[in-house]
């Protein structure tokens, strides 16, 4: 199949997301929905229901400012929006990971205001390094996977949960294959498709998901050995953030003349990495893929990693700049702003931080600023 | 050789004409109303004296926020580059812009060539913007042009706490009702722009000689409050609202001979 139709099923999921997890109810299955960011799927895919993301990509905002302060983010706004309004009542239950105060507080507007008989929230040890760390989190996977066995009705074996790991590790290692595929030859497909395919898995069936992908990753190794003109114009660019809303923020992207080779986003790199390993304890397994995933803003690791992970992301994907993402009202991403900006420009790394909103695409002023940054960064733009 | 550069800003339109580097016509001109109606009636009423049109010139540049809607022109380069550029030409020893338009400010850093080293831009909201001085002038009946001098007589500057271009303007009117001064209000209102500008260009690395450019800068007690807080004279140009354009036009010279050239 030509890379063209492939994508298409692919957007066709992001555009309608909720189709799949809707018809899996139909047919008696339990659906467990998911906020953004490091719920263990495997978790509720091994306790036999479908689970399913809610990235609350929604634009009208009418129900939830009556619960919400201004200062809560586009993104648990947009959910909650969707919430309110019926949307997510499919949904057998929901898990909300604290990752900052706003997902903390979250927990009980929705348990107040929403439907879902089974809202949870998911604990994670915002201190990663600290030793009591891991002995901690396989703690609260315990609380969670017995939470799903009562609300399934299923166990939860070690067999289960090794079998859903397998899947979800096929799934993440067949995302990274696409995207070094894609970091290797910018513009076999757009950086908005390879993130499409990243958010298309957040609502699919993994082994429907890992089959279209499969075929997609043939498709692009064929064009990639059919084109003679290896070199491409584009400026290469590392993104850092949460997530990268709203979508045309893309397009904005390679319409400037740029195209994203590496992020560390949450509907990115941080979806797709690290594997589970499929030799140990699964539950200790989970643990440790949570601790060693790459550095996030609303965890906190002593050692400033994330600079470094930073840096070396763009000097790895040979990046001519960064661009930060960051959500209006996203205190942990705000705050640790300035220590990253200072790091990369003493490494003489050009950065630019634009902020967004989810479900806002006014986006005159950050195309500007886009375009002059790549204007700055990509040469003189007369040659 | 005749090049153009046309700037499509948020209130006001710039054009200007280059002939072989050299200024032959420029133009100012209010926005209002289809982009690309403004822009063929600028470059018609710039061109008509200089006896030559549209298809006279070798290479037009557009930049502003209007530049994707300029249909006639070969290239859009982002105000930031541009005011880069034109503020070089002029001050070669300026190494960072301060621009001050109807919808944005901007701070830009810049390098001998007038090349865009690092930049900041205010956000979505007007405060700090010609649009916010524009508002408090309709609030006060003040003349917009009037507003600068207005500021500089005032020996006891009201507090205008809130820079919110909405919050600020019911603020204003109510100094007025309460009987305060026009001149300590006009005047506060200039320290709480300049504070915004101020603390936008504390992200960059401010480097001397610093330029002021836009429509702003045509404000007197802007300058004057900026000029207090950064501890140093500004340079003015002469046609301030003119540099983007200046600087897009050198661009298109630039297209034009690397044409010519390769």
């Amino acid at each position: 199949m030509a890379i063209k139709e492939l994508l298409n099923r692919f957007n066709a999921v992001v555009t309608d997301p909720y189709s799949e997890a809707r018809s899996r109810k139909e047919q008696g299955q339990k659906v467990i929905g998911w906020l953004p960011t490091d719920v263990p799927e495997e978790l509720i895919h091994a306790a036999g229901a479908f689970p399913v993301g809610s990235l609350g990509s929604c634009s009208k905002i009418r129900l939830a400012d009556t619960h919400l302060q201004v200062w809560v983010c586009s993104l648990m706004r947009g959910s909650l929006e969707m919430g309110l309004r019926g949307d997510l009542d499919f949904l057998d239950g929901l898990i909300i990971p604290q990752t900052c105060d706003t997902t903390r507080a979250m927990v009980g507007i929705w348990r107040q205001t929403s439907l879902i008989p089974y809202i949870d929230s998911f604990m994670m040890p915002k201190q990663v390094k600290r030793s009591s760390a891991r002995e901690y989190l396989i703690g609260e996977l315990t609380r969670l996977k017995s939470n799903l066995e009562k609300v399934t009705g299923n166990l939860i074996t070690n067999e289960s949960l090794g079998t859903s790991i397998k899947l979800f590790n096929e799934n993440r290692q067949l995302l990274r294959r696409m995207f070094e595929i894609h970091a290797d030859h910018p513009g076999l497909i757009s950086s908005r498709e390879v993130y499409t395919v990243i958010k298309a898995a957040m609502y699919m069936d993994k082994v429907k998901h890992n089959g279209i992908l499969q075929d997609l990753i043939q498709a692009m190794k064929q064009k990639a050995a059919r084109s003679i003109d290896k070199s491409n114009p584009k400026v290469r660019l590392v993104i850092s953030g949460g997530v990268w809303e709203p979508p045309e923020i893309m397009d904005l992207i390679e319409e400037a003349g740029g195209v994203v080779v590496g992020d560390d986003m949450l509907t990115g790199m941080r979806y797709l990495s690290p594997d589970a390993d499929e030799k140990r304890d699964p539950l200790e397994a989970l643990a440790d893929r949570q601790l060693n995933k790459i550095p996030f803003a609303g965890f906190d690791n002593q050692n400033y990693e994330r600079r470094r992970f930073l840096h070396n992301l763009v000097r790895h994907t040979e990046a001519a700049g960064l661009i930060f993402l960051h959500l209006k009202f996203c205190e942990p991403e705000n705050y640790d702003y300035n220590d990253m900006r200072e790091a990369l420009n003493s490494a003489g790394i050009p950065n630019l931080r634009l902020e967004t909103e989810v479900g806002n695409p006014s986006l005159g002023q950050i195309r500007t600023r886009l375009e002059a940054f790549i204007e700055m960064i990509g040469g003189d733009p007369i040659e | 050789m005749y090049v153009a550069g046309i700037d499509i800003g948020s209130i006001y339109s710039k054009a200007v004409i280059l002939k072989n580097n050299q200024v032959a016509a420029s133009l100012v001109k209010r926005t209002g109303g289809e982009i690309r109606t403004i822009s063929h009636r600028i470059m018609d009423e710039a061109l008509t004296p200089l006896g030559i049109q549209l298809e006279d010139l070798k290479s037009i540049v557009a930049t502003g926020y209007g530049r994707i809607s300029v249909p006639f022109a070969e290239k859009q380069v982002t105000e930031i580059t541009c005011f880069g550029r034109g503020t070089a030409q002029l001050f070669p020893d300026v190494r960072t812009v301060i621009d001050i338009g109807g919808q944005d400010s901007k701070g830009i850093k810049i390098d001998e060539r007038g090349r865009v080293t690092d930049f900041v831009m205010n956000d979505k909201c007007a405060a700090g913007t010609g649009r916010f001085l524009e508002v408090m002038a309709n609030a006060l009946e003040v003349n917009l042009e009037d507003m600068g001098p207005l500021a500089l007589q005032s020996e006891s500057p009201e507090e205008i706490g809130i820079t919110c271009t909405v919050f600020a303007e019911s603020q204003v009117i109510s100094l007025v009702g309460e009987g305060r001064r026009k001149v300590d209000i006009v005047a506060g209102i200039h320290q709480a722009i300049a504070e915004r500008i101020y603390g936008l260009l504390k992200m960059l690395k401010i480097e001397e000689r610093i330029a002021i450019t836009g429509g702003g800068a045509k404000n007197i007690g802007l300058v004057h409050e900026l000029e207090k807080r950064l501890g140093t004279e500004l340079i003015v140009p002469e046609e301030p609202q003119l540099i983007g354009a200046h600087g897009a036009a050198l661009m298109a010279m630039e297209m034009a001979m690397h044409r010519k050239g390769g």
